[in-house]
């Protein structure tokens, strides 16, 4: 890949992520649940698992916040949608779309969750929790934004490619994205599930994404595993992610039928 | 008024019913949703975890509550959710030019497919039911699920109004709208402290949550009643709102190709 490439998708990807700043106010109110979240589902997690003592009432309301950050930006229907609508119309440019796509939704997802991450260091002290821990959640976040934007669009992407090749697939997204909501994490920490689920859930790629990020920016480590551990996890599903993108697009490309639309 | 309606519900079936691979897969895709919702719900709140079993029927009777409210409006009368949409992006003007009223133009101008499914799951959790409550229960619950409807739909009408006002009441009415249904499938005041609870009247999940499980519990008088009388006030408010929206209603000058 050459450099003048390489200089177009960091664009793309830059143009993409002021995409996501240009209209702050109609993305804020998009957002307005996310304090509401936080409050509620820690809530809930006090009122059905605090009695297990893995965690404070305050980290929980930062984990809470983190896994909220990470879940509203993923699999965002628009996005998905988005991305296919010029497939046709990519055949004949000279880019590859899916390299085109694929910096186009990290731009956009790294875009929405910093625009999340800005309203989440002002929630954390309304909840409560000090300035230097505030500061410590909210940099180890920002660490792990940069390889969890790649997940999310090679995720997106994957869905993108199939909403061409098969139109119905844009309903798999729901149940995809609520296998994730549930199983990674995203309501309650996956380490206060009871065993088996426990030990099942936590070799899962869901909870790679949500669990133990979330998990990270609290503690300060990874649950039951080294750093190195969860990055070797998270490139060997970034690879395979990729292999399934290139199969999914060619098999789009083969049999993508376009009516001039 | 009821001849237009039930002709618009079969026209959007059938519809609907004309691409059947479409239909089966919406209808399959959120029930599949739905289970697995309640399956990871169960197994991070109850699974190995006794003392939290005791809540177990309130939270199922939520679910049922939520489903059919939800799945029967957007079903039945799905134009009501994306109403901000309709006026944002001036479909109302058409309707406004007819001698019928445009609420219920609105109303029947779109239908749900994937909603069926959720009123499917809320039917078959609600006999389901009977499993872990007593009879009584699931007949209170059946009764909920009817003015909960309602209630999804006066809450529907009230946010969608806000896009008469307002620059960004599109945005806005999704955002009630949603977190409305978030808010109904959690158990808000089993969780919430008493101080805390005034926030079910600003999401407003007290309507179809709340009030509902608060009849459904106890099973007094008083309970009911303030379930119904809140419930039709609140209808006829949001109905009032409406027409007050219109009225102050400014046309974009859409034209557009019929």
């Amino acid at each position: 890949m050459s450099l003048a490439v390489l200089s177009f998708h960091f664009r793309n990807a830059k143009f993409s992520f002021r995409e996501a700043w240009s209209n702050l106010a109609n993305g804020l109110i998009g957002f307005l649940l996310f304090p509401l979240f936080m409050f509620i589902l820690a809530n809930m997690w006090e009122k059905f698992n605090g009695h297990l003592g893995n965690y404070t009432y305050k980290e929980m309301v930062a984990y809470i916040g983190v896994t909220e950050i990470l879940f509203i930006t993923f699999l965002r229907g628009a996005n998905i949608t988005g991305a296919s609508s010029d497939f046709s119309l990519s055949l004949a440019r000279p880019r590859s779309w899916l390299a085109m796509q694929f910096s186009a939704l990290y731009g956009k997802t790294l875009g929405a969750r910093l625009v999340m991450t800005s309203l989440y260091f002002p929630l954390l002290l309304l909840f409560g929790l000090d300035v230097h821990q505030s500061s410590q959640i909210l940099v180890r976040l920002l660490i792990l934004l940069l390889p969890l934007g790649i997940l999310q669009a090679l995720y997106s992407l994957l869905f993108s490619s199939a909403h061409v090749r098969w139109e119905m697939t844009s309903y798999l997204t729901l149940p995809f994205s609520k296998l994730f909501l549930i199983f990674g994490g995203v309501f309650a920490p996956v380490s206060d599930f009871s065993e088996p689920a426990r030990s099942v859930l936590l070799q899962m790629p869901t909870s790679d994404i949500f669990f133990q990020p979330g998990y990270f920016a609290i503690k300060g480590y990874f649950y039951q595993m080294s750093l190195v551990e969860w990055s070797m996890r998270i490139c060997v599903q970034a690879a395979l992610l990729l292999i399934f993108n290139i199969l999914f697009f060619k098999n789009s490309k083969r049999y993508h039928q376009s009516f001039g639309g | 008024m009821f001849t237009l309606f039930f002709k618009a519900i079969r026209y959007n079936w059938s519809a609907q019913a004309s691409n059947k691979a479409n239909l089966t897969s919406a209808i399959i895709t959120m029930i599949v949703n739905n289970i697995l919702f309640l399956y990871g719900m169960w197994l991070m709140l109850f699974d190995g975890k006794e003392q939290n079993k005791i809540l177990w029927p309130y939270y199922l009777t939520l679910t049922v509550l939520a489903y059919i409210g939800w799945g029967a409006v957007n079903f039945f009368t799905g134009g009501l959710k994306i109403m901000g949409e309709i006026i944002d992006n001036g479909k109302l003007e058409p309707m406004l030019g007819t001698p019928r009223q445009p609420l219920i133009l609105i109303a029947i101008s779109d239908s749900s497919t994937t909603a069926l499914g959720d009123l499917l799951q809320g039917l078959v959790t609600l006999l389901l039911l009977g499993w872990v409550s007593d009879m009584g229960w699931v007949l209170r619950a059946g009764v909920c699920s009817l003015i909960v409807t309602i209630n999804f739909a006066t809450i529907f009408i009230a946010a969608g109004t806000l896009t008469f006002f307002m620059n960004r009441g599109s945005a806005l009415s999704q955002f009630l709208i949603e977190s409305t249904l978030s808010f109904t499938m959690y158990p808000m005041t089993k969780i919430l402290s008493v101080p805390s609870r005034w926030l079910l009247y600003v999401i407003p999940a007290a309507l179809t949550a709340t009030l509902p499980m608060s009849w459904i519990e106890n099973a007094t008088v008083s309970a009911f009643a303030t379930m119904l009388l809140v419930s039709a006030a609140c209808l006829a408010l949001s109905i009032q709102f409406f027409k007050f929206g219109v009225k102050s209603y400014r046309a974009a000058s859409f034209i557009g190709l019929r």
